[in-house]
């Protein structure tokens, strides 16, 4: 339990530090907030009135603890070039994102752990010495590079599947079945999520089979070969079963770095996600926008950083008790 | 991990013999020096006519759109007409200088950082640990992109500052479990029992042990701030002013030509993929040899 | 027929600094209800025997010549899965506790009836409740069976390991260093333990530890292992009494008598031989005071000089 709580007094203190951190570079950039609404021809009043609606007129400290106060009841301001409160805009685009994260964050471990379990115990082979190679070489690939080449590839040149976007608009119309939905929404995520795992695996892959190999190096692992069991159950109770665990602990710090990987992927594959929805606002510079998405990024990092701590605490009884 | 007291020529010895003992190891020597090779041609070929050849604003006077590879444009043109092999080139440059840069700034932070965790344990560790922590986890492209807003001129110098201020974590969570075993020791032991001050400890004693990993973890450090800053430049948030392979990238994507001129969005994508990938093979070849478990039997 | 019996067994290990002769002749005899002990220095290949006859021999190491035989069937010829079956059902192994033997995320009593079901077709209750025989012989609460290894002390660990080794009732027991870990108390108690479960049901061991006390406590017969070579082998009684081999006689100068007259203790000169290197002659020869002309030439053999005592020395032979 002590772990749990443990973790869980970090995650808060995170998302203090960040919303911090966010606070102060907001008011560092270039530009006032205000500055989409006040020209030059405006009365001194006039700019009086719009900084005070901006809460801009009081002290640093009290716009501090407004600004907590209003993001903890959810309320992250109107987006500038949208006019329309922020949360209305952003709100389907995480989901968007999630859509795409979660099951690229699931295959890659997947998949990773897998591969790394085998390459663990067929060692020295031909087959390991290409799944490395082809790791590595995935898990160094610029990321929008690949994805520009598998639209080239997949879209372009055989019209497997759509160049970019979520949907096509003609199948959501109503009337539209919700099986016609969801394969469309399918066929739009094939090509992103593909390129997704394909440059997130290999590191689970790699510390999977490096993890192995010292487990297999184990006593215990002597020990359960000298009761007699098969190599199989060895292999998948015993070394994979604990081999397994600091691969969680790895997977879970990457977690924070592969996300950046969604803020490329949606910009090449036009996705409608968070990521992309941040970078646009950062150009534009509607900063209420920028700020709650990366606030909302980071809070689904911390939010799958305390999923697979919680996961760890369940895979390792040393933690648990 | 096999790290003994003294070793004679030890980082050097390891290094060659982890390198050159490893075909993917030699790949990637192999890889790094072609691409060494090209940022050194690079200042040559922009003096043959740098009106012509000039990364940024040298324009063929003949051309006026992308066009495809010619003599005197051995990879094409971009959309203004600017040679894409010199841009290719002056890309090799500034992605040594920001990957290298990166790569020590990082390491040396986070080995000192692991070094004094590890060492002095307790509230220092504590402390040292949580900020780790919290910059691991905070999503780092984000992160980067909005640190960088904040800055009206994006300069290179800029980009490798914030980059290397923010990428030691890892190896100070690396470098501090490796100094945690290290301070147990009995040389290390035997030194403090004979009065030698904390820090000389750290420096003489434990330091260049924890030189082999350090230097991993800078092969790793580089390949991250060669990929982060491609990416960057791909979103647009590099130096504008600077023909680096990710913004070359994001002149052909934004400028629609990705599926049109293939002259031009194959060689930044290719030369990213294959740097960042030549460190991995060289700091993947250099772990196998710092641990032993990991080779064949 | 003995129980176990090895027939100059050979082993060795590919390294890159050469073939070590981990094994280097070893022949042996376990009869039912005997609890032989092997006792030498640390590498002198004590370990490899045990792991020779379960065959858990680590990928670079090859057994080529000699026999290994379990009630006169040779296990070396046996099929994988045919050497898996006779695993812990007929031949278990005590490891060290220290050596963090039992897997840190299983519970211990799961760990215990996992050896019990791979090889009897058992009820869930049924094998529970042996499970819960087994700790209760070897002094351990059967309530902590479902607590993890990490909440056990040493010496319930290595308690555990034991009763591990004991489910399957198996025909012999190989002990490797089993308490060699643990402080002279919990060693004590252990000890006291084991003798206790042997006496109970006459069980057949097989011992392995550097530590000559505790081989003399425990065994009834003792095997004296010196680099690779296993040079001499009987009742213990006549090994203490009077040890025939130089290198027996000085291991046993070399230990303090708590009974009788002070004696100066006597170490054994030099230092046991690099296994890689491979002289015709015996491998003692060097350090040898009593050696021959002929010893450093001519590897002596293994012959049973007095009923049930075997020693391999050219010196020894003369003398008789």
């Amino acid at each position: 339990m002590g772990y749990l709580v443990n973790r869980l007094i970090m995650t808060v203190i995170t998302l203090f530090v960040i919303l911090t951190v966010t606070f102060t570079m907001f008011r560092l950039m270039p530009g006032d907030p205000s500055v989409f609404f006040i020209s030059p021809q405006m009365s001194t009043e006039t700019i009086a009135r719009i900084k005070a609606q901006f809460g801009l007129d009081q002290p640093i400290h009290k716009q501090f603890t407004n600004y907590l106060g209003s993001i903890l009841h959810g309320n992250f301001g109107h987006s500038f070039f949208y006019k329309r409160p922020v949360l209305e805009v952003i709100g389907e685009r995480l989901l968007n994102t999630i859509v795409l994260f979660l099951p690229a964050a699931i295959i890659s471990y997947l998949v990773g752990v897998g591969l790394g379990r085998y390459m663990a115990w067929k060692r020295g082979g031909t087959s390991e010495r290409v799944l490395i190679f082809t790791g590595l070489s995935f898990w160094t690939f610029f990321v929008p590079w690949l994805g520009l080449l598998m639209i080239w590839v997949l879209s372009y040149k055989f019209g497997l599947f759509p160049v970019g976007g979520m949907i096509t608009p003609d199948k959501w119309l109503p009337g539209s079945t919700l099986l016609g939905r969801a394969l469309d929404l399918l066929h739009h995520l094939v090509s992103p999520l593909v390129c997704y795992v394909l440059t997130w695996f290999a590191g689970n892959m790699l510390i999977m089979r490096n993890s192995m190999l010292e487990t297999i190096g184990e006593d215990y692992i002597l020990t359960v070969r000298a009761k007699g069991l098969s190599e199989r159950k060895i292999r998948n109770k015993h070394a994979a079963r604990n081999a397994i665990l600091p691969v969680v602990t790895a997977f879970s710090m990457s977690i924070a770095y592969s996300i950046g990987g969604c803020v490329l992927l949606e910009t090449v594959f036009s996705w409608p996600g968070i990521g992309r929805t941040m970078v646009d606002s950062v150009l534009l510079r509607d900063y209420p926008l920028a700020q709650a998405s990366f606030i909302l990024i980071a809070t689904v990092v911390l939010v799958a950083n305390l999923i697979t701590d919680i996961l760890y605490a369940y895979l390792d009884p040393r933690i648990r008790y | 991990m096999r790290i003994g007291t003294k070793r004679k020529f030890g980082l050097a010895h390891l290094l060659f013999k982890g390198i050159s003992q490893e075909a993917l190891g030699k790949i990637g020597i192999a890889i790094i020096i072609l691409f060494g090779v090209m940022a050194l041609v690079s200042p040559f070929v922009i003096n043959i006519d740098p009106d012509v050849y000039d990364p940024l604003i040298g324009v063929d006077p003949l051309i006026f759109s992308s066009q495809g590879p010619t003599l005197t444009h051995p990879l094409g043109t971009d959309h203004l007409g600017r040679d894409v092999l010199s841009q290719l080139l002056k890309g090799s440059q500034i992605a040594f200088l920001v990957g290298i840069t990166v790569g020590l700034m990082a390491t040396l932070i986070g080995t000192a950082i692991g070094l004094i965790s590890g060492y002095f344990r307790g509230a220092t560790d504590s402390l040292l640990m949580r900020i780790t922590d919290i910059i691991l986890s905070i999503p780092s492209l984000p992160l980067l992109i909005m640190i960088l807003c904040v800055f009206e001129h994006r300069g290179i110098w800029v980009i490798v500052m914030v980059l290397g201020l923010t990428g030691w974590p890892i190896t100070a969570r690396v470098i501090r479990s490796q100094t945690l075993s290290l301070r147990e020791r009995p040389f290390v032991q035997s030194a403090r029992v004979s009065g030698a001050s904390d820090w000389r400890i750290i420096l003489i004693h434990i330091a260049p042990n924890v030189l082999p990993l350090t230097f991993l973890y800078m092969t790793i450090g580089v390949t991250y701030a060669i990929l982060t800053e491609a990416g960057l430049g791909f979103l647009g948030f590099s130096d504008p002013t600077i023909s680096s392979w990710g913004m070359m990238l994001q002149w052909c994507f934004s400028t629609g030509h990705t599926f049109k001129a293939l002259y031009w969005m194959i060689p930044p994508g290719l030369s990213i993929s294959l740097l960042a990938l030549s460190f991995y093979l060289v700091g993947y070849s250099l772990e196998r040899e710092i641990n032993p478990r990991l080779r064949e039997p | 027929m003995a129980v176990l019996e090895l027939k100059s067994l050979e082993m060795s290990y590919k390294t890159q600094e050469g073939t070590v002769r981990a094994i280097d002749g070893a022949s042996l005899r376990v009869e039912k209800g005997d609890t032989v002990g092997i006792v030498g220095e640390s590498g002198c290949g004590k370990t490899s025997i045990g792991l020779s006859i379960l065959r858990l021999l680590p990928p670079n190491a090859t057994i080529h010549g000699g026999q290994i035989l379990f009630k006169g069937q040779n296990l070396l010829s046996l099929s994988g899965k045919d050497m898996r079956r006779i695993r812990w059902k007929n031949i278990s192994m005590i490891f060290q506790a220290a050596m963090n033997a039992l897997d840190p995320v299983y519970r211990v009593g799961d760990q215990l009836i996992e050896a019990l079901v791979e090889h009897q077709n058992l009820t869930k209750k049924q094998a529970s409740d042996k499970m819960e025989a087994v700790f209760q012989l070897v002094g351990l609460d059967p309530g902590r069976a479902r607590n993890y290894p990490h909440e056990y002390s040493g010496g319930m660990k290595q308690r555990a390991i034991i009763a591990m080794s004991l489910i399957c009732d198996p025909d012999i027991i190989i002990a490797d260093e089993a308490t060699t870990a643990l402080d002279v108390l919990v060693q004590d108690r252990i000890l006291a333990s084991i003798e206790k479960i042997k006496a109970e049901f006459s069980m057949t061991m097989l011992y392995i530890s550097h530590d000559i006390a505790v081989i003399s406590e425990v065994c009834n017969k003792i095997a004296v292992m010196y680099a690779g070579n296993i040079v001499e082998h009987g009742d213990t009684m006549s090994l203490f009494k009077a040890p025939l081999h130089p290198y027996t006689q000085g291991l046993m100068h070399s230990f303090p008598k708590i009974h009788g007259k002070l004696e100066r203790l006597e170490g054994i000169p030099g230092e046991p031989p690099r296994l890689t290197d491979s002289s015709p002659g015996c491998r003692f020869f060097p350090r040898c005071q009593q050696s021959l002309k002929k010893c450093n030439s001519i590897r002596p053999e293994f012959k049973e000089i007095e009923e049930n005592h075997w020693v391999a020395c050219h010196a020894t032979r003369r003398s008789l």
